[in-house]
């Protein structure tokens, strides 16, 4: 396995904090979602449960990507990072790559259980999501890996922990204001959804690949050492 | 060569840390880079690591340019420790020595994996502590670890930036006894260090950086000859007109109480005579020996304060 992949999978293996965060506060937030849509009938649950594939991953993944992406910054590694003859690029790639799939892997994972604990609990109300819904679960994987990638590259490149701390907010925020926002826009479907998701996340996409290609050892050098 | 610079500047923004530098450590050497803070040393260990590029110049390392491409395949051979640990906290020791041991050696088995880094462990005497995170390692244990982390690719060449920064005698020791071992496995090893007794002691060649430019360079048997100044230490009984008759013989004169430092290249019996033929009562006379220290103080004095200057280079460089 590759070497910057075990270190950071064996840290987040010590992250409790981070999984018990993650998984709280997306328990809360789909059992919300959950009761709010049962309440108002099927066509409202369909575009939550659509809301909930983007958003749940996203919150696990702000969550472990301060925890990765921060790490040789806070323990003044970077520079043996820098000194190894791995690229900047790779390393901002594959950290990325871990988010993501721990991210969508563990959001998920909350999500079926908040289904499960609301068929139990709640209404015995058989859930089939729709198809935009399925497309949602696969525009997702684009989606998180653009956010996280942009906070990844904001905390290599910026010098001042402060300024990253106001960016990433701003990236999450402004990531879930769209999630909640998006469909109603629009045309209040989860159709919609798909399509501006696919676009925004490609746009921010081209933007990571754009910033991390610029990325040069010397320029995270003289921002970080 | 293992190491080659050549010409080479490296500038932040206006300001210049490292001004023409030009020299070369031989394979097998131990050079040791000397200077005070601020000088450029951390600068140099950083572009020959290919973190920082030179503005200009060449800069080779193993026969290749260190800004090519080519040069990732060369960083696999080169260990490096610098002033900054570079190990993860949260991690343990062994965990900081298979992380690194999974960049360098990625196709290693297990179990080839575990010797090497037992072995290494046991070489800096971290073997015991191996499963304790290194946050809560001591500044010694941590730079121990640092250079056992410098050895897991069975490096041909070791940057080390003052590997002997904040230890205690006994930690430093350890850490001169490791470079004396590497020495005697012929590693070339390229130290910057505030130690002048170590560098004195250990390294075959040695530069000093003045406002980054090299104002020395050679064997310490060689800076000796050229820069020494053969200094005779005389204790009189009480200092006398026969003083000025002094002055015209030798090069410098110092006076503290009854104590005469002299400049003096000649035999000290000629200068015996002389003082006696005048009336001077000498108690004691000794020639004393230049060591490096004099010689790197007579290099870098009235250096002025440069480490501020580099703060804001850095800073100024990042802003562009």
């Amino acid at each position: 396995m590759n070497g910057f992949l075990w270190k950071d999978i064996t840290i987040i293996k010590r992250a409790k904090g981070s999984f018990v965060l993650s998984i709280v506060i997306g328990f809360v937030i789909s059992l919300a979602s959950f009761l709010n849509s049962v309440a108002s009938g099927e066509p409202g649950f369909c575009q939550n449960f659509s809301n909930l594939l983007l958003l749940l991953p996203l919150i696990v993944g702000f969550s472990f990507s301060q925890k990765i992406f921060l790490m040789e910054i806070g323990e003044m590694s970077i520079e043996s990072a820098l000194a190894m003859p791995i690229s900047v690029r790779n390393i901002l790639i594959n950290k990325n790559l871990l988010v993501t799939f721990l991210s969508l892997l563990l959001g998920w994972v909350i999500l079926l259980i908040s289904m499960f604990l609301s068929w139990v609990f709640m209404y015995h109300q058989i859930i089939i999501p729709s198809m935009e819904s399925l497309l949602v679960l696969f525009v997702a994987i684009f989606f998180i890996f653009s956010v996280t990638g942009l906070v990844g590259v904001a905390c290599w490149i910026i010098p001042n922990i402060s300024i990253i701390t106001v960016i990433s907010m701003i990236i999450f925020i402004g990531s879930v204001f769209f999630i909640n926002l998006s469909p109603f826009l629009l045309s209040s479907s989860s159709h919609s959804m798909v399509i501006i998701t696919s676009i925004l996340s490609l746009v921010l996409t081209a933007i990571f690949y754009t910033a991390i290609k610029k990325v040069k050892k010397e320029k995270v050098a003289l921002a970080r050492l | 060569m293992v190491v080659e610079i050549k010409n080479m500047t490296k500038k932040y923004g206006d300001v210049i840390a490292l001004n023409d530098v030009t020299l070369s450590v031989r394979e097998g050497d131990t050079f040791g880079l000397l200077g005070p803070n601020g000088v450029g040393k951390t600068t140099m260990i950083r572009i020959l690591l290919n973190i920082l590029n030179p503005t200009s110049g060449i800069v080779k390392v193993f026969g290749t340019d260190v800004t090519s491409s080519e040069y990732d395949e060369k960083r696999k051979h080169i260990g490096f420790m610098l002033e900054s640990i570079g190990l993860s906290y949260n991690l343990t020791g062994y965990e900081n020595m298979e992380f690194f041991d999974r960049v360098y050696n990625e196709r290693a088995t297990e179990s080839e994996r575990k010797e090497r880094i037992k072995s290494l462990l046991t070489f800096v005497g971290l073997w015991e502590e191996r499963n304790k995170l290194v946050g809560k390692y001591s500044h010694g244990m941590s730079r121990r670890l640092a250079m056992a982390r410098a050895l897991i690719c069975d490096p041909a060449l070791i940057f080390l930036d003052e590997p002997t920064l904040g230890l205690d005698p006994e930690a430093r020791m350890l850490i001169r006894e490791l470079l004396f071992a590497l020495k005697k496995e012929k590693k070339t090893v390229f130290l910057t260090s505030h130690d002048l007794d170590e560098v004195q002691k250990v390294c075959s060649n040695i530069a000093i950086l003045k406002r980054g430019s090299v104002v020395a360079n050679g064997s310490y048997e060689n800076l000796k000859k050229a820069f020494s100044r053969e200094r005779v230490i005389i204790k009189v009984k009480k200092v006398g007109s026969w003083l000025n008759d002094l002055k015209m013989v030798v090069k410098n004169l110092e006076v503290i109480d009854n104590t005469l430092y002299v400049d003096y290249d000649g035999d000290t019996d000629n200068l015996f005579d002389l003082l006696a033929k005048n009336g001077a009562r000498v108690i004691e006379m000794k020639k004393e020996e230049t060591g490096l220290e004099e010689i790197y103080l007579q290099m870098v004095k009235s250096e002025p304060q440069r480490r501020s200057e580099l703060i804001g280079m850095a800073r100024k460089g990042m802003k562009r």
